[in-house]
């Protein structure tokens, strides 16, 4: 009989026991328990600094203008964004790859939720030291430049200058959330990070050596160069402006989105 | 009586191996991914169209230079940029798939000699690599060199043209030993995310930062990295000083045995 008894009435649904907290949380201890997310954001974080304490002092001419010397003291952040990159293209491959995946699945039903979750947590995760990383190798860069005699001061107030340093910190965020959401779409991890590798590094490469020099200009429109806009660092002749490059990359990083939920929601698993 | 086998000492496993067997079974492994067959086709397909569309866009911008032959051969190989990701990437899945599924226990276990895996390994993977690339590399210079002829008023180019050969041929060796490198790479990282990150550094993201960010007394050691050197043998070296063709690609090479050697000795001497 009492056996009985919690069989006879419906089921609750286990969604209904669903928070979004609850799943930020496990997704957070997911997020910091692999030793794989402390490497790469630990060497994330030394790039960007080291760029700009130890390399670009001596690539910026002496008397630079300050977004210049913003600018270069940032440059680090190409190398960081590899690394963010991985990581973010691993938030989801990674579980596919272990099994973890139908685990999350059975205890987050509801897929999105599982997405918003990954989204949440990874997406505080690299805006937090991404910004944190920027502001810092802009800062270390500033005070290695004063201690060579005769340079000029650059400071947050110059013009320009925010934008540059906040700047290639957000660009290096979103484009780790376009990672996870290429990972979430492509869910394997050596064909995801050939992908997104291909799409920021290779392509913008390969399309200054083959496109006639009349054909460049569509070069401004490729995700690492809009991003690279924002912090005047397009590896393009032509750029777009800052925040209208910034705005094409996080469209293609909602579009992505887009896709990884659709694909999530109504494909299988 | 029935001890006698017992106390006999068992006769040494690696005995029984043979070179032939292990390249067989390897050769098995290989061809049994569906991964192998999408990267080898994929390198086909972007060499030559990639050589192909490059082509006929500088033809269709309406009035194509007067170009030196050794300009269009490199135009044909542009593909080289994207292929040596695609091969680097097969060659890191030749020992990071095995650790990523834990294959490798049962590769190890059959064969103990655990060098003799990595020169089977290695063996499979450049039959396979060499002649893929140099065959392709060779198509899209031919069906480049079509689509060059079939715009009026254009000379051909051919193999008697000076650097045409070595252009050619060299994107394909280039290609060919970064897939080694990649090789390389994976013997020693195992880890499938950690060895595309670390080869896409190296070869792509390196060069980039180095271009824009070292000091100008410094800018030349850019020219030893492994994709600058690579690219001094067939063109489009990044930077402003380049090796000479053949040292850059002696350099590429000793990057290749020095990666596979390292991961050769981290597999005898460390744990599995």
């Amino acid at each position: 009989m009492a056996a009985a008894a919690p069989a006879a009435g419906p089921r609750m649904p286990v969604a209904g026991n669903l928070t979004v907290t609850g799943v930020l949380r496990s997704e957070w201890t997911k997020l910091r328990s692999v030793r794989s997310t402390w490497w790469l954001l630990a060497t994330a974080v030394i790039l960007t600094v080291g760029v700009a304490v130890f390399v670009s002092p001596g690539a910026t001419p002496v008397k630079p203008a300050p977004y210049t010397f913003a600018r270069n003291t940032e440059y680090g952040s190409l190398l960081s964004q590899l690394a963010l990159l991985v990581l973010g293209v691993m938030v989801f491959t990674g579980e596919y790859q272990s099994g973890l995946i139908r685990a999350s699945l059975s205890v987050v039903p509801r897929r999105l939720l599982l997405l918003w979750g990954k989204l949440g947590a990874f997406g505080a995760v690299a805006l937090a030291l991404s910004l944190a990383s920027s502001v810092a190798a802009f800062v270390l860069g500033e005070l290695a430049q004063r201690a060579r005699p005769g340079r000029p001061h650059v400071w947050f107030g110059d013009p320009q200058v925010t934008r540059i340093v906040i700047g290639a910190g957000l660009v290096l965020a979103v484009s780790a959330i376009f990672g996870l959401a290429l990972g979430a779409i492509i869910r394997n991890t050596a064909a995801g990070l050939s992908t997104i590798t291909a799409v920021f590094f290779v392509l913008p490469l390969l399309f200054r050596i083959a496109l006639p020099a009349s054909d460049q200009g569509f070069l401004r429109f490729l995700p690492s160069n809009a991003g690279g806009a924002l912090w005047d660092a397009a590896l393009s002749p032509t750029s777009m402006t800052p925040w209208s490059g910034f705005a094409l990359l996080c469209g293609y990083t909602a579009a992505l989105i887009a896709v990884a939920a659709w694909r999530l929601q109504h494909g299988d698993a | 009586m029935t001890t006698a086998s017992v106390t006999q000492p068992p006769r040494p496993v690696a005995g029984d191996l043979a070179m032939s067997g292990v390249l067989r079974s390897e050769w098995t492994k290989f061809r049994s991914l569906r991964s192998t067959w999408w990267l080898v086709i994929g390198t086909v397909i972007l060499t030559v169209g990639v050589g192909v569309v490059v082509i006929v866009l500088e033809i269709s911008t309406g009035a194509p230079k007067e170009q030196p032959p050794y300009q269009v051969a490199q135009q044909t190989e542009t593909a080289a940029v994207i292929t040596q990701l695609v091969l680097g990437v097969l060659g890191i899945l030749m020992f990071t798939g095995e650790y990523g599924s834990g294959m490798i226990r049962i590769s190890m276990s059959v064969v103990p000699r655990r060098v003799m895996l990595l020169w089977a390994k290695l063996s499979v993977l450049s039959v396979i690599v060499l002649p893929l690339t140099l065959g392709s590399a060779l198509l899209a210079f031919l069906a480049g060199n079509l689509a060059w002829q079939s715009h009026r008023g254009l000379v051909p180019v051919g193999f008697g043209d000076p650097q045409v050969t070595r252009i050619v041929f060299g994107s394909g060796l280039v290609v060919a030993v970064t897939a080694l490198c990649g090789f390389g790479i994976g013997a020693i990282i195992r880890s499938t995310a950690g060895s595309i990150g670390t080869l896409v550094g190296i070869f792509f993201v390196v060069p980039i930062v180095a271009q824009v960010a070292l000091p100008r007394n410094v800018a030349g050691l850019a020219r030893f990295l492994p994709s600058n050197a690579g690219d001094a043998m067939w063109g489009g070296a990044i930077g402003p000083r380049s090796l000479s063709s053949w040292s850059g690609f002696a350099l590429l090479c000793g990057y290749a045995v020095v990666l596979i050697s390292v991961g050769a000795w981290r597999l005898r001497r460390g744990d599995a």
